[in-house]
C-alpha cells in the first residue's frame, strides 16, 4: 500500500476515536486500570525479590576447625578455600576471637563469663560467604569435606525458606499477570466490537464498493492499538509517581526496609505496561472485527 | 471473447429455504444496456447482487468477465468488485463524510494516489451534475442528488460494467429520466449497463432489451423489449 492510503488509514483510526469520545475514554480508562495493578503488582515483586536478596546476602556459612589443625593445616585450608568456586569472601576467626565476640555480645552480663578465658571452648572457624544464596548447599558440602573442619553450619531453612518465597512469588505474578492480560484483551475486544458494531454498515458498504479486508481491519487495528498505549503509558506513568512517592515516605520513615530505588524499576514498569497495552490493543481488536468482515 | 456475463443454471435459496431464482440461464454481452424488470420479490435484487458477489448461487454457475463468481475465493472478491460498479437501491452512502469523499472512497480502496483521486473524483462528479454539491454531506442533499452521487461512486473506477438496481426507486419522473439519460451516456462510453427497474414509462420509452423476472423464473428476454412485470 501506497503512503498516502496508510495516512489515510490513520487519519480513519484517528477520526473514529474522535467520533466516539465516550468509549475511547471509557477503553482508555479500562486499559490504564488493568495495567495500573500489573505495574503495582511487577514493582511489588520487584521489591519482594530485593528483600530477598538482602536477606540471603546476609546468610552466611560458618565452618568450625578441628583442635587439631595447626599453623600449616590452617594455611592449607585457606589455600583450598580460595579454590572452591561460589565463595565470595572468608574471614579467619580464631578461638580468641570467638570469645572476644561472645563477651561482646553478653554485654554488661559479661561476668557470667568469668573463668571462662582459661579454658576457651569456642572453636576456631571460618566465617565465608557465598556469590548466590542457591550454591550455599553446595558449597558448605565441599567445605565440610575438607581436612581439618570439623562441622559445618548455616541457616538452611531460612535460606530455603527465602528461596520458596521468591520462587512462589515469581510464579504467583506471572498468574497474575497473564491473568489480567486476559482479562482487558477481553474487555477491549469488547470496546472495539461495539465499536465496529456501530459501524457494521460503514465496514459493509466499504468491503461493497471492493476494499480488501486490510483496509477495513487496519485502521481498527490502529485504534485498538492507540487506545492500548495510551492506555499503557497512563498507567506507567501513574505508577512511576506514585511509587517514588511511596519510595519516598518509606525510606524515610523506616530506612531499614530496602526498597528498590524508584530509577530502577520505573522505566522498566513503563516500557512493560506500554508493551502490554500495544500487544493487548492488537490482540482485542483482531480478534473482536472478524465477523464483521464477512461480507 | 465470450459475453461478459453468464449466467448457467442458477439456482439461489436463500437460508430461510425461500427461492429467489430458478435455473436461470442468461448471456450478456459487452456494450450492451440490458433492463431487469419484474413485480416485487421477482428476484430482480437477487440476480444483481450475484454477479457483484454480495450473494452466491447455490447450485449453477455466474460467469463474469474471466472471473467464476460462484467460486470465487475470498481474498479476490474485492477486486472483482472494483471493476463492477454499483449504484444500490438504498444508496449506501456514508453518512459522515462529504460527497466528494463519498466518491474518492471508492477510489481510496484501490490504493489510488491522492493525484488521482484530485484528478477523477471533480470529473465523475462533474458528469453525474453533482459537482457543485461536493462539499455537503447525503443528508444535505434531495434523494435524486444522492443517487447521483452514487453513481458517481459506481463509475469513479472507470468500471466494465454497471450495476444498478432500482436507482429511481423513490424519484419523481423528472429526476428519474435525469438518471436514465446519465445511464445511457455511460453506456455509449462503452459501459455495459444493468438496470434493475419498475419505472414502466422509461422501460418502454428506451426500447432496450429487456429481461423479465418472474418468481425467480426467466420469463421473458426481448431485445428491444417493453416492461412486463
Ligand atoms: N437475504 C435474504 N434472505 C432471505 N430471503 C431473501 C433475502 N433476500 C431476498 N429474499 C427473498 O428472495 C426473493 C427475491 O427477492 P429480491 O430482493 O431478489 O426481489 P426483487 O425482485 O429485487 O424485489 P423488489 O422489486 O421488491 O426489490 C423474495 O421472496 C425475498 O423475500
Ligand atoms: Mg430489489
Amino acid at each position: 500500500m501506497r503512503s498516502s492510503t496508510w495516512a489515510y488509514m490513520a487519519g480513519e483510526a484517528l477520526a473514529s476515536l474522535r467520533r466516539n469520545r465516550f468509549m475511547t475514554i471509557a477503553s482508555i480508562t479500562t486499559v490504564m486500570l488493568c495495567l495500573l495493578v500489573l505495574g503495582a503488582v511487577y514493582t511489588f515483586t520487584c521489591n519482594v525479590a530485593k528483600l530477598a536478596e538482602v536477606a540471603e546476602a546476609q546468610v552466611e556459612i560458618r565452618a568450625y576447625l578441628s583442635p587439631k589443625v595447626d599453623e600449616k593445616a590452617l594455611r592449607a585450608i585457606q589455600e583450598q578455600l580460595k579454590q572452591i568456586p561460589g565463595i565470595q569472601s572468608f574471614e579467619y576467626i580464631s578461638k580468641e576471637k570467638a570469645l572476644e565476640r561472645m563477651k561482646q555480645q553478653f554485654g554488661d552480663k559479661e561476668g557470667l563469663l568469668d573463668g571462662i578465658d582459661k579454658i576457651n571452648p569456642l572453636p576456631a572457624s571460618f566465617e565465608i560467604k557465598v556469590a548466590e544464596p542457591s550454591m550455599l548447599s553446595g558449597v558448605a558440602e565441599t567445605v565440610k569435606a575438607l581436612s581439618g573442619i570439623d562441622e559445618v553450619d548455616y541457616q538452611k531453612e531460612l535460606v530455603d525458606k527465602l528461596l520458596l518465597v521468591t520462587r512462589t512469588m515469581r510464579f504467583g505474578s506471572v498468574l497474575v499477570v497473564v491473568g489480567l492480560g486476559v482479562v482487558t484483551i477481553f474487555l477491549i475486544a469488547n470496546t472495539i466490537r461495539l465499536t465496529v458494531y456501530a459501524r457494521r454498515k460503514e465496514i459493509a458498504i466499504m468491503k461493497l464498493v471492493g476494499a480488501t479486508d486490510s483496509l477495513v481491519r487496519i485502521p481498527l487495528v490502529l485504534e485498538g492499538v492507540l487506545l492500548g498505549v495510551v492506555g499503557g503509558i497512563a498507567a506507567g506513568l501513574i505508577n512511576n509517581v506514585v511509587y517514588a512517592y511511596v519510595f519516598k515516605t518509606v525510606s524515610s520513615s523506616m530506612p531499614f526496609i530496602p526498597l528498590v530505588l524508584p530509577q530502577a524499576v520505573n522505566g522498566k514498569v513503563l516500557a512493560i505496561t506500554a508493551g502490554a497495552g500495544i500487544v493487548i490493543g492488537m490482540v482485542g481488536s483482531v480478534v473482536s472485527m472478524r465477523r464483521f468482515l464477512r461480507i | 471473447m465470450g459475453p461478459l456475463i453468464r449466467f448457467v443454471d442458477v439456482t439461489k435459496v436463500y437460508e430461510n429455504n425461500c427461492t429467489a431464482l430458478r435455473g436461470i440461464n442468461l448471456s450478456i454481452e459487452k456494450g450492451e444496456f440490458v433492463f431487469i424488470t419484474g413485480a416485487s420479490g421477482a428476484g430482480k435484487s437477487t440476480l444483481l447482487k450475484m454477479i457483484y458477489g454480495e450473494e452466491f448461487p447455490t447450485s449453477g454457475r455466474v460467469i463474469v468477465d474471466s472471473w467464476d463468481v460462484s467460486k470465487i475465493p475470498r481474498k479476490k472478491l474485492p477486486y472483482l468488485r472494483r471493476s463492477i460498479g454499483v449504484v444500490f437501491q438504498d444508496f449506501k452512502l456514508l453518512p459522515d463524510r462529504t460527497v466528494f469523499e463519498n466518491v474518492a472512497f471508492a477510489l481510496r480502496v484501490t490504493d489510488a494516489s491522492r493525484l488521482a483521486i484530485r484528478r477523477r473524483v471533480p470529473a465523475v462528479l462533474e458528469l453525474c451534475g453533482i459537482k457543485d454539491k461536493s462539499n455537503c454531506r447525503p443528508d444535505e442533499l434531495s434523494g435524486g442528488e444522492q443517487q447521483r452521487v452514487s453513481l458517481a461512486r459506481a463509475l469513479v473506477n472507470n468500471p466494465i460494467l454497471l450495476v444498478a438496481d432500482e436507482p429511481t426507486g423513490n424519484l419523481d419522473p423528472d429526476t428519474a429520466r435525469g438518471i436514465f439519460a446519465l445511464l445511457e451516456d455511460v453506456n455509449d462510453m462503452g459501459t455495459t449497463v444493468i438496470v434493475a427497474t419498475h419505472a414502466q414509462a422509461m422501460v418502454d420509452h428506451m426500447r432496450k432489451r429487456v429481461v423479465t423476472l418472474r418468481d425467480g423464473i426467466l420469463q421473458g428476454d426481448e431485445a428491444r423489449g417493453i416492461y412486463r412485470a
